[in-house]
């Protein structure tokens, strides 16, 4: 099998006619780890979410490429299916639709014509990756991140990476609102993926994650672009000394692409709307 | 033909007469005063052929059900029973006026009177088919009777009364299936005396455009339990009626509806809880997908009287709208005379949600796919009540189909 390479090179992308990537330029092959960090806003989320085809993303210039297919032409669908692998910030919830039924179907997708997933494989396993990552037994029958804790939520999403086998996985802040243990676990799970056959590009501004997957490569993210790429010594230089030296050293005054706009009030017909317009 | 008691030829008589004056029930946001509810269709001389009507329903009853009913035209064609309903009474409405007269009189019409509305009195004057349950007191079943109507020749005028003794248990699946396009207008009245509980399901797929009226209606005594799982899936236009007095203190309701409109059918459903007494609680549940250039409208009404105090009205409707022509409304109503009560009420109306859309297909799910198991999920509140396996599975196909074209 062929190594896979996610090839990302002068990425420009708006969010609502806004520019947030001016210029993202990345390779990440099988076998290697890679980490983003950065400060909040600075487009490190609008960089996963392009690269998986999230519809408010809109590319206006660059190219994505896996193993030199090109992936800016992909549906979401297709992009999955060529190997991407997204865990995301905030995974939607599914009413109605268990785990279970969701990742068989998935798993179906990656199936050939005319043949199912094998029915016994798949309990198994789904069995033994739900006890790898210490979650709720009945978690196969509950509807998909309904109801779930913030951390449930990210586990679930690493369960569904260790079901589909990605050969490039995303993983977007999955160290956000996880507590030591539930860390560990995490980062368990993903050491245990890497091979020659996976890639990984971990997205996060906190450097205790980086210390259960070590990274080979680390890169930080300000003004829409990566601007500043090392090893893992990088890692502990912003732990000691944070942010502000690369700033000074390029002189960057404000890192930040996404100012957060006030937001707009939204009402729903649940609750008295009228109350809620007038503030009440 | 059997003579009919005396009493009710004169009933009859006076539900023809009131019919003339009486208003149309009230489908808010459909317009149905002219839809052909009284071009009643009489029934034209020969014999059914029962076996081709049993082959017609063979797909709801295959050996895994226990306890079947099937009545074609007024007359039932299909009996199976197990044990568990020794004592019960289940008898056809010819029956039920003749044999059993005296169990029947006093609770027939006690929940749904003729004055209720143009199309009630309508049943009642032109009735042709209909079932008489009685479970008798502190009688306690597990399993489940189910019942399909067929329609084969002439307009379907259906009347089920089901009772339920004090303190006995019961669960009913209703079916209607229908041969001819023709009018259907069908009443059930349920009357769940003193902690009874009662689980009725009903599955309505009439076919082949229809003008439909359905109206069911349920009396709940003191601590009396009433679960109504409604699939509205008629493919023709449909006006439904799902009303629940609870009429004793601690009585209960709870009202779960799934409907699927589609092609140029309208379907209008109301679901009405009101509170006779205090300590009642009332739960309406409706989930529904609109598509093509379907109407689907959700009246959902709680009501709670004066003086009905520590009562509880929730209602939370959701419609899905799966094209531009296609039109879905959700009308939340909340009427409280009381201070000390609670209520709530949730309703919506959108398209598919994109964000669940997105995370579905960024697991490989194609657009459809993951279309079709957003909606098969809104859609579960109602499966998972079913308890026939044949009925469930029966149902799931029926919404594939459906959301699948």
């Amino acid at each position: 099998m062929q190594k896979p390479v996610l090839t990302i090179s002068e990425l420009h992308a708006n969010v609502e006619d806004k520019e947030i990537l001016k210029g993202v330029n990345l390779e990440i092959k099988g076998g290697e780890v890679h980490a983003i960090m950065g400060p909040n806003g600075t487009g490190k989320s609008t960089l996963s979410s392009t690269i998986m085809g999230h519809p408010k993303y809109h590319v206006t210039s660059g190219t994505v490429t896996l193993n030199e297919a090109n992936v800016l032409e992909m549906s979401v669908d297709e992009r999955a299916r060529a190997g991407l692998f997204l865990a995301m910030q905030y995974p939607a919830e599914v009413p109605g639709v268990t785990n279970s039924d969701f990742l068989r179907t998935a798993m179906q997708t990656r199936m050939e014509d005319g043949k199912d997933v094998p029915l016994f494989k798949f309990i198994r396993e789904l069995d033994k990756n739900v006890e790898k990552l210490e979650m709720r037994e009945d978690l196969p029958h509950r509807y998909l991140n309904e109801g779930f804790s913030g951390g449930e939520k990210k586990r679930n999403e690493i369960l569904q990476m260790l079901m589909l086998k990605p050969n490039i996985a995303i993983l977007d802040e999955i160290d956000s609102g996880l507590d030591v243990d539930a860390l560990r676990i995490v980062g368990e799970a993903v050491n245990s993926m890497r091979s020659e056959n996976f890639g990984c590009l971990l997205i996060t501004h906190y450097q205790r994650l980086l210390d259960h997957i070590k990274p080979d490569f680390v890169h930080i993210m300000m003004k829409g672009r990566i601007v500043k790429s090392g090893g893992a010594e990088l890692i502990e230089k912003i732990d000691r000394e944070g942010y502000d030296w690369i700033k000074k050293e390029l002189g960057i005054d404000d890192e930040r692409v996404i100012v957060e706009e006030q937001k707009r009030k939204v009402t729903s017909i649940g609750t008295c709307a009228t109350k809620e317009m007038l503030d009440l | 033909m059997t003579q009919l008691p005396n009493w009710f030829n004169e009933m009859q008589k006076t539900a023809l007469d009131k019919m003339k004056t009486l208003a149309l029930p009230k489908a808010d946001c459909t317009v149905i005063k002219n839809w052909a509810f009284d071009q009643i269709d009489g029934r034209q001389p020969g014999e059914v052929n029962k076996d081709d009507v049993l082959a017609s329903v063979a797909y709801l009853n295959d050996e895994t059900e226990k306890n079947m009913i099937i009545v074609c035209d007024g007359e039932i064609i299909y009996k199976k029973l197990t044990d568990s309903f020794e004592d019960v009474t289940i008898a056809n409405l010819e029956e039920a006026l003749t044999t059993h007269e005296a169990l029947f009189k006093p609770y027939f019409m006690s929940v749904t009177p003729m004055e209720m509305n143009k199309l009630v009195a309508t049943n009642v004057a032109h009735v042709n088919s209909g079932l008489f349950i009685h479970v008798p007191k502190n009688k306690v079943i597990e399993e489940s009777l189910n019942v399909i109507y067929v329609q084969s020749n002439g307009s379907l005028i259906n009347r089920t009364l089901v009772v339920a003794g004090q303190n006995s248990q019961f669960k009913y699946v209703e079916n209607y299936y229908n041969q001819s396009q023709t009018v259907i207008n069908t009443v059930s009245e349920v009357v769940v005396l003193d902690n009874a509980q009662v689980e009725y399901a009903a599955m309505d797929r009439l076919h082949q455009e229809s003008t439909v009226y359905q109206c069911r209606k349920a009396s709940v005594l003191a601590n009396g339990r009433f679960l109504l799982s409604l699939g509205a899936l008629n493919d023709g236009n449909t006006v439904s009626e799902n009303l629940v007095d609870l009429n004793g203190q601690g009585a209960s309701a709870w009202v779960k509806t799934v409907a699927i409109a589609e092609g140029v059918q309208k379907q209008n459903i109301t679901i009405n809880i009101e509170h006779h007494a205090p300590y009642t609680e009332g739960h309406i549940v409706n989930h529904g997908v609109s598509k093509d250039s379907a109407q689907l409208t959700f009246n959902g009404i709680g009501k709670i009287n004066k003086g009905m105090s520590g009562s509880n009205a929730q209602q939370e409707s959701r419609a899905m709208i799966l094209s531009e022509t296609a039109r879905a409304d959700a009308n939340p109503i909340l009427l409280i005379d009381e201070y000390d009560v609670q209520a709530g009420h949730a309703a919506g109306v959108g398209k598919i949600d994109e964000e669940q859309l997105y995370y579905l297909m960024s697991r490989g799910l194609t657009r459809k796919a993951a279309e079709i198991l957003i909606i098969h999920g809104f859609l579960m509140p109602f499966i998972e009540d079913i308890q026939s396996e044949t009925i469930k599975s029966e149902f799931v196909k029926v919404i594939e189909r459906k959301i699948n074209v």
